[in-house]
């Protein structure tokens, strides 16, 4: 019906219709999805919550005498960054944490500091302390670096996320008797409290459940500046169990996103810790979704009534990975703050913040306004429910044979 | 006036197995209501107490368990919410026992409200981005 050149043209002259995923949900349900997809060109998204397979890297310059830090030694901020590249590029992700820090020694630890919060520094221009020991070569004679630098002193500073922008999640409870300190928040003894993590209506991959405008080399908001789909994220899972609509009913799909630090804004990018659980970084993204047809439009009318998160116990299933789910709650039970189990009303808090996956929606859609953004055609799709791919558990091996 | 005087107590080791606070409401006309109450190692007592009454009778209550040496601290600022830093994601609002985090509507942001709190501090060490902090 419309081609993303087309939409585009619209968006240089200024008269792309844009609107947020909220707003389409309305537009949809008023006047059908035929005519919905007729008027708007787009749908902006976004999500904002904690992702803890984010990292950068990083090409410093080199100093003179030169060094090698590749396979020698690196911290920033006193957070091991990964060295086993080339001479001045290393590799910082978010979870990582100081040596010294304690971890769960005093539990639950508290997680002060690490990789996160040293991006978090990085992004809002701060000075960031840079340590590296190596062996010294004739090439690379210099055997150590202590330096402070900021983001505009060195050559690149890239954001690469294995996974991010999960496609649905688990909403976590706590059957046992004791309180628990996990990835999904502090959980209460006897289903205290349940958490969740995603935008809903608002989030990327519902709004485009069968990846059939999101793919590779799909330009999208990231924290702030521009960013890429660069492939699809580790954990990938499109052929889990779906509703009529086709929407993942399962944590599923997943994106691998690339982008410019240096574009980067601290609003949309945070440094977090849980408490017993570790450092992880807070990540902001949004993708335009072009409506090239009704069937992108009919996705987008599907409420949060229709779309299902699977409650799981973390205080046994998850940890040993067993597959036992509790029961599956609508987004708009989710949202609406208690849920239902069973004969238990379970209050709900939520680790992705819809005050800020808005506010990336909307910024989206000024951007594509103004004809500051203009959308791309994937270079290549995802993996879609059709391969059948699921996620695999690991199986331990004794033997090399 | 009627007012709410929310205070933390701390009550020295000689004080510990007395029973000062009910002595307290019978010698004046005010209610209470323990938020918190615990014996510390070093066998001092520690106590959240809400009192209610008339403003000036209230004050008389307060100023009789200072000259008992009972550590006196008003409460009201204990628990801050930092705007600058909350995302509003609203982790805090299923964890906190009394309600005292909701959602605006319909902004979505996340609002504290302090008269709700009772400072048992799971939201402090809930937040992931430490935007809850003890003030003393």
């Amino acid at each position: 019906m419309k081609t993303i050149e087309e939409i585009n043209e619209k968006i240089k002259k200024g008269q792309a219709v844009v609107v947020t995923a909220e707003e389409m949900l309305e537009i949809v349900r008023k006047k059908g999805e035929t005519k919905a997809a007729k008027e708007v060109d787009v749908v902006t998204t976004g999500t904002f919550g904690p992702m803890c397979s984010s990292s950068i890297y990083l090409n410093f310059g080199h100093p003179a005498p030169r060094i090698k830090i590749g396979g020698g030694t690196c911290f920033l901020n006193g957070v091991p960054a990964y060295a086993g590249l080339a001479a001045v590029d290393v590799y910082l992700g978010a979870t990582a944490v100081p040596p010294n820090d304690p971890g769960n020694l005093h539990y639950p630890g508290e997680f002060s500091y690490g990789g996160g919060f040293v991006i978090e520094e990085l992004v809002n221009g701060e000075r960031v302390l840079l340590e590296a020991i190596s062996y010294g070569t004739d090439c690379y004679p210099r055997k150590e670096l202590k330096s402070y630098f900021s983001l505009k002193d060195i050559n690149e500073a890239i954001l690469f996320n294995p996974r991010n922008c999960y496609q649905n999640y688990n909403v976590a409870v706590n059957a046992s008797d004791r309180m628990l300190y996990t990835y999904m928040g502090i959980l209460k003894p006897n289903f205290g409290n349940a958490n969740f993590c995603s935008a809903g209506i608002l989030s990327p991959l519902l709004r485009d459940p069968e990846y059939y405008t999101t793919g590779i080399g799909t330009r999208i908001f990231l924290c702030g500046g521009i960013g890429y789909v660069a492939w699809h994220g580790t954990q990938h899972s499109p052929g889990v169990e779906r509703t009529s609509e086709g929407v993942p009913k399962r944590p599923a799909g997943t994106l691998a996103v690339i982008g410019d630090l240096k574009q980067m804004n601290g609003e949309f990018i945070r440094g977090a810790s849980f408490v017993g659980y570790g450092v992880t970084l807070v990540i902001g993204i949004g993708v335009p979704i072009p409506v090239i047809n009704e069937k992108v439009a009919a996705w987008c009318g599907v409420p949060a009534e229709k779309m299902f998160a699977p409650v799981v116990d973390y205080s046994h299933s998850y940890p040993e990975r067993k597959p036992e789910v509790l029961g599956e709650v609508s987004y708009a039970e989710l949202f609406s703050g208690t849920i239902t189990l069973g004969n238990r009303t379970i209050p709900v808090g939520s680790l992705s913040s819809l005050f800020m996956a808005r506010r990336i929606a909307q910024t989206l859609k000024k951007w594509i306004s103004e004809g500051r953004f203009e959308l791309t055609k994937p270079v290549a799709k995802l993996p879609g429910k059709e391969t059948g791919i699921r996620m695999k558990g690991f199986e331990i091996k004794e033997k090399k044979q | 006036m009627i007012i709410s005087e929310r205070v933390v107590l701390r009550f020295p080791k000689e004080l510990v197995d007395k029973p000062t606070i009910s002595a307290l409401v019978r010698k004046y006309d005010i209610e209470f209501n323990i938020l918190q109450a615990q014996v510390l190692p070093q066998k001092e007592g520690l106590m959240v107490v809400v009192f209610t009454g008339e403003e000036k009778i209230v004050r008389q209550a307060l100023n009789d368990l200072k000259s008992q040496n009972v550590g006196l601290q008003r409460l009201k600022q204990d628990i801050v919410k930092d705007d600058k830093i909350c995302t509003h994601c609203g982790v805090c609002i299923g964890l906190c026992p009394t309600n005292a985090f909701y959602y605006d509507q319909p902004t979505k942001k996340v609002i504290f409200d302090y008269e709700k709190c009772i400072t048992c501090m799971l939201c402090v060490k809930g937040c992931m981005v430490r935007a809850i902090k003890i003030k003393f």
